[in-house]
């Protein structure tokens, strides 16, 4: 029965992990939804809507916050994602986000400065960030 | 390797000077790579043609005279390159890209390399070399993972000059919920021992083609699943047969026009390409359309094409050119684009080019069916 139980759990586990918090610094009072997160990490938007400006952070391809935000913000595969970027790249019209490793360097970047946004696993928040939306 | 070497002697002494820290500077560097192999299956030529190629045979891009003929071959569509930028400081930078292609004997070209002053967040100017950003995805034809097809539609993206030396600004707009950007550029090209007039005047001949005066816009806006574009330029054209020992041809003046327009909703992937030219003072006037449907399954892509060109020859024109030299012909695609990596995809195309041209194209090219794949990767 154990290993009956064992199956419906794992994806239960795989779920709640992938759910992403997007996290501003706590002096930050924009309010975003995912088409104005969404125009920000596809560089079409180089501010928050209150006007300041906006520099957006990812974490590596691979990890479960990325394939998230990518299928629920963005609205893309990551392959999608990496020929997007691929285009401005090469053309020199643009550059990715900044990637970072983990959910706490993404933090703690976003806790030092009210310009940065970024996402993490939902479970990785902390007080010294804000969320302001969660997928 | 000449040309990087006298347009970095100029670009990078005034980086350097403008920047006022030097030893700050930041390096990055990226590149992409396709490995592409295919063949002519069966075709309406036989035998070589005027030009010196084995058909049947069929022109899979015009402006490195890359071609498959009756047996498999990876030069036409393999490609590596290589992008370098020098950070300065956050608004100044240097990049410099280099291809080597197969189309070419996998010898080193430059395609860009460029000086770019961010001005503000919506405002960036830019000097050096770069591609003319005549059609959709004309900019990007060398990074075969950011488009759909083994190659671009030979039928829009079938031109003489593909870069410029010049002077562009780019400026982002916001208009509500869209988003876009317009680009206004300028500039010259002079492209010595043209790949492009080899399909004409032979493999073995050596032409020369210039476009002066370049001068044009784009703007391009998206929202959500939708992108739109629209280009004109204008310039001064002129050739002359090296081999034959001509001199530079009159100049003549040409307008070119573009709009595209992309749909990508809900995996359904359409796109649309127009294109118009006037080539009045040289012999009347091009029209070509590309025309795309296909939907993203999970991994994978499969997508229908649907191209055409065809010129217009006016009675007495400058250049003397008959209906025998007039070329139309429509180009139905399918590919199947499978996704290897986050970085990397797997295509393989079936196409059907019908020729309605005049004899002279009909007898040298004609009719193909061509089977074509590649692998490609960005890094």
């Amino acid at each position: 029965m154990n290993r009956v139980w064992l199956v419906p759990m794992f994806f239960l586990s795989i779920n709640a992990l992938a759910e992403v918090a997007v996290v501003v610094h706590p002096s930050n009072t924009a309010a975003l939804n995912a088409e104005e997160i969404s125009k920000i990490y596809l560089g079409r938007s180089k501010s928050f809507p209150d006007g300041k400006a906006a520099i957006p952070l990812a974490q590596a391809d691979g990890t479960g916050a990325t394939a998230t935000f990518n299928e629920k913000v963005l609205n893309k595969t990551g392959s999608q994602i990496k020929a997007y970027w691929s285009k401005l790249v090469f053309t020199g019209k643009g550059t990715p986000p900044k990637e970072l490793g983990t959910d706490q360097e993404v933090i703690e970047l976003v806790s030092q400065n009210p310009s940065v946004i970024g996402y993490v696993d939902k479970s990785a928040v902390t007080a010294s960030v804000k969320v302001v939306a969660t997928f | 390797m000449n040309k990087l070497n006298r347009i970095t002697s100029i670009l990078l002494p005034i980086a350097l000077l403008s920047s006022p820290s030097v030893l700050a500077v930041d390096y990055s560097y990226s590149g992409f790579m396709t490995v592409g192999l295919g063949r002519v299956l069966s075709g309406s030529v036989s035998g070589q043609n005027e030009v010196g190629i084995d058909c049947p045979c069929m022109i899979t891009d015009y402006s490195q005279a890359a071609f498959y003929e009756d047996s498999w071959s990876l030069k036409p569509d393999s490609k590596v390159g290589l992008q370098g930028s020098v950070m300065f400081n956050e608004q100044l930078s240097l990049t410099g890209q280099v291809v080597s292609r197969g189309s070419r004997d996998f010898k080193l070209n430059l395609e860009w390399v460029y000086l770019s002053y961010q001005v503000n967040d919506n405002n960036t100017v830019q000097v050096g070399r770069k591609r003319l950003p005549l059609f959709y995805y004309s900019e990007q034809q060398d990074v075969g993972f950011t488009y759909p097809w083994v190659h671009l539609p030979g039928q829009t993206y079938g031109w003489e000059a593909v870069n410029y030396n010049g002077l562009n600004w780019s400026h982002n707009v916001q208009f509500g919920d869209w988003s876009g950007i317009v680009n206004v550029f300028g500039g010259s090209e002079t492209r010595k021992d043209s790949d492009y007039l080899k399909l004409y005047s032979g493999l073995d001949s050596e032409s020369d083609t210039k476009w002066s005066g370049i001068f044009g816009a784009e703007m391009v806006l998206s929202k959500d699943w939708f992108e739109g574009r629209l280009m004109v330029m204008q310039s001064d054209t002129q050739g002359r047969v090296v081999s034959d020992g001509e001199d530079w041809s009159e100049k003549a003046m040409q307008q070119i026009y573009g709009a595209s327009a992309l749909v990508d909703y809900n995996d359904y992937l359409l796109t649309a390409e127009l294109f118009y030219s006037d080539r009045t003072e040289s012999y009347g006037r091009d029209l070509a359309y590309t025309l795309s449907a296909g939907k993203r399954f999970d991994g994978y892509l499969v997508l229908f094409t649907h191209g055409l060109y065809q010129q217009k020859i006016y009675q007495d024109n400058p250049e003397e050119v008959t209906e025998t030299d007039r070329e139309k012909h429509r180009n139905t695609s399918i590919v199947v684009k499978f996704d290897v990596s986050a970085s990397s995809d797997f295509k393989v195309q079936f196409e059907h080019w019908q020729d309605y041209s005049g004899s002279w194209f009909k007898e040298n090219y004609g009719d193909a069916n061509t089977l074509s794949m590649a692998y490609n990767l960005v890094f």
